[in-house]
């Protein structure tokens, strides 16, 4: 299951129709806090946020999934302003795997999620 | 690109079979005038649906009247006692859909069709009355209301799975243009003037490639376009072979984007590659084994196709100019090389060692581009000094030195009010000052000179002594080397000298050997004295 969100309803349509397009189960959410309560009530593989969001942007909601030990493992893809950077440190402590930039390829976008989580899932048959 | 009908017409039908159910009756969905009847569990749980939909005398009196059903819109027909028939059509999007709703009667009971009809399904009917029994059936009198209740839910079937079709076109259209953008966005980043083609190509593929989905691109330049592009782009795998890929491209007829379908690669896209009303290529990109290229992914193409054709005649019009501008300082150059027959080619062969010198030192690409052009043009200047003074065999006196000194000047007064070749002026102007503050105009010393002209110095240098003058024969290279190696410090900036030495001379002596005068040896042999007065060694 992929937690979707957005504060801009129409990148969430989008993006949710091209992933349950892709055969994916989708939950959507427009704001960081909405996202942490969705992540409580189900089990979500991967987050794909926005960065620049009301009351809790992006980068705090994936440090705060980050250091939740329930969610820390939880990979999240950033949907990112052209030019906007992060360095690999500030990356890898947020638990960001990728940063993507709009305007994005949806395409492109489930193609990614696709190889992160068969890269979890071999990750975890390994381990 | 929306659900297909059959597809809207299937799960429209699928909706009405489990409602109509609901309410005891069979839903048969009519297509192009005709029943279609469903397949029923062989089970005698089913037995009112095997009754209705498979015993011969209701599908034959069926598919008999069922045109007047149909358009009778709600108004039920008695197929016999206790069966009842109700057809309902919507129009939703300028789609029709119809459908008849088989009904039951208690009178089904009290009269001879069940026995008829048992055994025309092939049931028990005593199994069958039994299980009847159980049931309160309609009266007839009730059946119009149970009608209208069909045919309502049957336009909200319609409704609902035409309004889902409408927003799932609209979600795929607004992820279509996505695509578009994003492609649009990362070709138009590419765009810049100058910039690279081979990297802005190689980039507009992957994103086509990315976003379309093809598995290779191939991009065929006409014989206008190769004076920028010297080849063919491919890209991808198992792209066709240049051959199939030009006939593919003559099927097109120039179109602006249009999809063909091949024998041996399925079905491939094709657009046009257009620049200043001329054209310039074509691409043609396909590999999606199974999938049909439908608009969306020929509208990419052609949006790409679109860009290249703007860069390619971007990068016509820069060539241009950019040859022009060459061309301009070549004849300047030439102009002065032919007051002295044994200068001639001084300009040249400076400007390529000034080149290869900078790019040896590991001077960005701008920066090499800058120092040729400085080697070429440095001894502009000169064409102020008359030729009596610049070809002279014999020793210079004072006011002759001074007006050979003020070249460098000259030179950049006749250089300095054209823009774009401003970075190229330190190299004109302080190509005759030396390391130690002796040099001239400014007596700059260390770097004060700018790196430039510390670059054209000591290429300037080493040409004057590889080559013959008027007033000496050219020296052997291991002289030459000696002598700038000695001069390090004192005129040239030493951490420059050593990989000047260690350069690849090959150009160079090709340049100087087609340059050579032809009576080199008549050269009057006079090397302690230096034209431009001072040090024994630095000629002009």
């Amino acid at each position: 299951m992929i937690l979707v969100v957005d504060d801009e309803a129409h990148i969430v349509r989008v993006v949710a129709f091209k992933l349950r397009s892709a055969g994916f189960e989708v939950i959507e959410a427009f704001d960081g806090e909405e996202a942490w309560d969705r992540l409580e009530e189900s089990r979500v593989d991967l987050v794909l946020t926005d960065r620049q969001m009301p009351i809790l942007d992006g980068i705090e909601l994936a440090r705060r999934i980050a250091s939740n030990p329930r969610t820390t493992n939880l990979p999240v893809i950033m949907l990112t302003a052209r030019g906007f950077r992060l360095t690999p440190s500030e990356l890898s402590d947020a638990g960001i795997v990728e940063m993507i930039d709009k305007p994005f390829s949806p395409r492109g976008l489930v193609e990614r999620i696709e190889e992160v989580l068969a890269d979890r899932n071999a990750g975890e048959a390994a381990a | 690109m929306s659900t297909p009908a059959t597809d809207m017409n299937e799960a429209i039908d699928m909706i009405m079979a489990g409602e109509v159910e609901c309410i005891g009756a069979s839903w048969i969905s009519v297509l192009d005038g005709s029943p279609r009847w469903p397949g029923i569990e062989g089970s005698i749980a089913n037995w009112r649906q095997r009754l209705l939909v498979e015993s011969k005398p209701i599908r034959n009196e069926l598919e008999q009247r069922v045109e007047e059903i149909v358009s009778g819109q709600g108004r039920t027909v008695e197929l016999m006692p206790g069966i009842w028939a109700v057809g309902s059509t919507h129009v939703e999007n300028h789609q029709e859909h119809s459908g008849i709703a088989l009904l039951v009667s208690g009178e089904l009971l009290e009269h001879g069709s069940l026995s008829m009809l048992c055994n025309a399904a092939m049931l028990d009917e005593t199994l069958v009355r039994n299980l009847a029994d159980s049931i309160d059936f309609p009266d007839g009198g009730s059946i119009p209301a149970m009608a209208e209740l069909v045919r309502r839910l049957h336009r909200g079937a319609v409704e609902r799975i035409r309004s889902r079709d409408a927003q799932i076109s609209v979600d795929r259209r607004l992820s279509d243009s996505y695509e578009e953008l994003h492609l649009l966005n990362s070709l138009i980043d590419g765009l810049v003037l100058g910039g690279d083609t081979e990297e802005f190509l190689r980039k507009a593929c992957d994103e086509l490639a990315a976003t379309a989905g093809y598995r290779w691109i191939a991009l065929l330049v006409d014989s206008t376009g190769s004076s920028i592009l010297g080849d063919n782009v491919l890209h991808g795998d198992e792209v066709p072979t240049r051959g199939e890929l030009r006939r593919i491209a003559d099927l097109s007829g120039g179109a602006v984007a249009t999809s063909i379908d091949t024998r041996t690669h399925g079905e491939v896209g094709v657009a046009a590659i257009r620049g200043g009303g001329r054209s310039l290529g074509t691409l043609v990109a396909g590999g999606r084994p199974g999938e049909p290229i439908g608009s969306v992914e020929l509208t990419l193409l052609a949006s790409a196709a679109g860009h290249v054709g703007v860069f390619l005649r971007n990068a016509m019009l820069y060539a241009d100019l950019d040859s022009m501008f060459l061309g301009t300082l070549q004849s300047m150059v030439a102009a002065i090389d032919a007051k002295d027959p044994y200068t001639r080619g001084h300009s040249q062969r400076v400007a390529v060692l000034s080149r290869d010198l900078a790019a040896s030192i590991g001077l960005p690409d701008a920066f090499v581009r800058n120092a040729h052009l400085a080697g070429l043009v440095h001894d502009i200047g000169k064409i102020g000094v008359p030729e009596s003074v610049l070809c002279k065999a014999g020793r210079l006196d004072e006011e002759e030195f001074a007006l050979i000194r003020q070249h460098p000047q000259t030179g950049y007064r006749i250089l300095k009010d054209i823009p774009q070749i401003r970075d190229l002026l330190p190299g004109v102007l302080c190509h005759h000052e030396a390391w130690n503050g002796s040099g001239y105009p400014a007596g700059l010393s260390g770097e004060e000179i700018p790196l430039l002209a510390r670059i054209v110095a000591i290429c300037d240098s080493f040409d004057a002594m590889s080559s013959s003058r008027t007033y000496r024969k050219a020296l052997p290279r291991e002289e030459v080397f000696e002598e700038i190696r000695s001069c390090a410090d004192r005129l040239y900036d030493p951490r420059i000298v050593p990989v000047f030495l260690d350069m690849d001379f090959t150009e160079y002596d090709r340049l100087l050997e087609r340059d050579a005068p032809i009576s080199a040896v008549g050269a009057v042999e006079r090397i302690e004295v230096d034209r431009d007065g001072d040090s024994p060694r630095r000629a002009a």
